[in-house]
């Protein structure tokens, strides 16, 4: 229990010290922001306007305090360029993004979690070569490749999945499930790749451990080592991978959003910067710097239910 | 007929071209309930050999020779047909109470496994046996450490387990490999003791491997000798002790500590076993270090001799040596 409290704690300071970093970087941002947004050949009376809005006639301080208020109760400000509050716009940029990392983390785990078994355990096989290449390639070719070739096959050649865009939902599971495929499958590729690295080189060492003799020595057959003791002490390091990637999915594939054109966090992140649009950029950060915080505490909780030596530190 | 028996027994390692001889033709017996001691420095074969018992050995190694298990020959068998054997017939308890065991398993699972895999019992009957198991192995608070994971636990309290897994099969043959050495003094002589007891109860007969002659003392009935791969004296614990005829085994008995030699500087036999690469497959193995070698050692390999079942592999004779020792 100390454990959770403890990991508990240390997320909420994580966190305060997070929303502290994010106000000041944006303070320490040289020249006048409202400028920035409407140009130099603003009139002075829209240039005090933004700035009132923007609470850039406070003091840092209460700048700070107020945007903290505003957070506890969700409001992160409005967008300038789309003139929609802030939280309303990551919430449904999230929508598609959560979605997009929950499929292509299934696909990883899927692709990536077997095969690391099997080229571990047929690690001296001639047939496992091609697999490694492969695993290999995938693992170099860079998303934006991955996705378009994706699309001229899927798509093009065999017309069998959208191109682009996404579809709800709201519109039925299978069509939105159809919508994310080929996006899902393009991050998974690369993502199993190197999660079957992991998983070799994990089950490779826990292989040579004393009690897995141990377990050969007690006449249990190889299938029953692997699952009954081998898997569970590999996962721990395939447990701090996943969450990194998952942390890099739910923080917006920009490229991958950008080529399927799915209104997600990353074409979010491409608009707000493009715009300069500040109150956006300001809750994108945080938001990023959330998932991160978010990401690495679950994965601490997984390892403790895995490891039972971990409650103990 | 003997439980066991090596016949011819070796063990080599390929490496680039060269075969390396970590065993080379040992003959072992070990009959029904015996406490057989496989004696000798690290480095000279013994856990190698042990390993072999259960077709644990390194992927990497040739093994040639017969390894007679109740009759049968067990030196070539599959994968699937060890496994009846290994946990039922034979098993093993090891060096390393601290990493044998899998560390985010509770302890008692893993001894349940070991009953699930060879019996055909209820899952709850099983535990029953595995908490009379812990109980006879003097586990006091069984209930508490099946649930225990190894880290919770000393590491007597797991050499016990290890003890408890071993036997909770009633298998014919333990094989020690040096069960004691990880483990505290005080502990040692405890988990020691149990193994004796539990021979002594159960008839299970035991292969103690050690490179502590003292510890052999008064609790196995004979002894083989191991030197880099071969046995060069074999015989009754206590003639072995009190009786050394070999060289090595005369060296190895100046080098323990005792009361007459208090005060004196400690013995120890000059130099140290050669690695495998180091070994020369010529002679007699131990006449680089041997005090009494002459010419002819270092190019053939001695015959065995001796008598009474006490044989020591040497080109002297008992008096022969004794008489080169001390002249």
């Amino acid at each position: 229990m100390r454990y959770y409290l403890r990991k508990l704690i240390g997320l909420l300071i994580t966190l305060i010290l997070v929303s502290l970093l994010t106000f000041l970087v944006f303070q320490v941002l040289p020249g006048d922001p409202a400028l920035i947004i409407l140009g130099p050949d603003a009139d002075a009376y829209q240039l005090e306007a933004l700035r009132a809005s923007l609470n850039l006639d406070m003091s840092p301080l209460m700048r700070y305090l107020s945007w903290v208020r505003g957070l506890f109760s969700g409001d992160l400000g409005t967008s300038i360029r789309y003139g929609q509050s802030v939280s309303s716009l990551i919430g449904e940029g999230l929508k598609v993004t959560s979605l997009l990392a929950l499929y292509s983390m299934i696909l990883t785990v899927l692709i990536g979690i077997p095969v690391g078994l099997f080229l571990a355990s047929h690690s001296r096989k001639k047939y496992s070569i091609p697999l490694s290449v492969l695993s290999q390639i995938s693992l170099s070719v860079p998303s934006f490749c991955m996705g378009i070739f994706l699309i001229s096959i899927f798509s093009v050649r065999l017309g069998l999945l959208p191109s682009v865009g996404y579809t709800p939902l709201s519109e039925g599971f299978f069509k939105s499930f159809k919508s994310l495929l080929l996006p899902s499958l393009s991050v998974a590729i690369g993502s199993s790749a190197i999660l079957i690295r992991y998983v070799r080189v994990s089950v490779l060492k826990e292989n040579g451990r004393d009690y897995v003799r141990t377990a050969r020595s007690k006449g249990l057959t190889r299938f029953r080592i692997m699952y009954a003791h081998v898997l569970k002490n590999s996962l721990i390091p395939v447990i701090t991978i996943l969450g990194i990637l998952t942390a890099d999915i739910l923080g917006g594939s920009i490229i991958i959003e950008n080529i399927f054109t799915l209104p997600g966090i990353g074409r979010l992140i491409t608009v707000s910067i493009s715009s300069r649009d500040l109150p956006l950029i300001q809750g994108l950060v945080l938001y990023l710097a959330l998932i991160v915080v978010i990401c690495n505490f679950v994965v601490d909780l997984i390892y403790s239910l895995v490891d039972p030596r971990i409650r103990l530190r | 007929m003997s439980l066991l028996s090596l016949k011819d027994f070796s063990i080599s390692f390929k490496e680039g071209q060269r075969v390396l001889n970590a065993v080379s033709d040992i003959a072992l017996d070990i009959e029904r309930s015996e406490m057989v001691a496989l004696v000798g420095e690290s480095g000279c074969g013994k856990s190698v050999t042990a390993l072999s018992l259960m077709g644990l050995e390194n992927e990497r190694a040739i093994t040639s020779g017969e390894i007679l298990f109740e009759g049968k020959n067990i030196a070539s068998l599959s994968e699937s047909e060890w496994n009846k054997i290994r946990g039922e017939s034979i098993s093993m308890i090891f060096q390393e109470p601290m990493t044998a065991l899998n560390p985010l398993l509770p302890t008692g699972s893993q001894v349940l496994e070991m009953v699930l895999t060879h019996q055909r019992v209820a899952r709850t009957e099983a535990k029953e046996m595995v908490l009379d198991m812990f109980k006879s192995v003097g586990l006091a608070d069984e209930k508490r450490i099946y649930k225990s994971y190894p880290h919770q636990l000393s590491g007597g309290q797991r050499q016990r387990i290890m003890i408890a897994m071993a036997l909770i099969n009633n298998p014919s043959l333990l094989i020690a490999d040096e069960p004691t050495t990880a483990l505290d003094v005080t502990i040692q002589a405890e988990i020691i003791e149990l193994i004796k007891k539990m021979n002594e109860e159960k008839g299970t007969a035991v292969l103690l491997i050690s490179h502590n002659l003292s510890l052999v003392k008064g609790l196995t009935d004979r002894s083989y000798i191991m030197y880099s791969g071969r046995i060069v004296e074999e015989g009754r614990s206590d003639d072995i002790l009190s009786h050394p005829i070999h060289p090595y085994t005369r060296g190895l008995i100046a080098s323990i500590p005792n009361v007459k030699n208090r005060g004196r500087r400690l013995y120890s036999i000059p130099g140290s076993v050669p690695s495998l690469e180091e070994r020369s497959e010529q002679g007699c193995p131990f006449s680089p270090r041997c005090a009494i070698c002459s010419e002819h050692c270092f190019s053939e390999i001695p015959e065995k001799r001796g008598h009474d079942g006490h044989t020591y592999s040497c080109f002297y004779s008992e008096s022969e040596i004794e008489e080169r020792m001390n002249g």
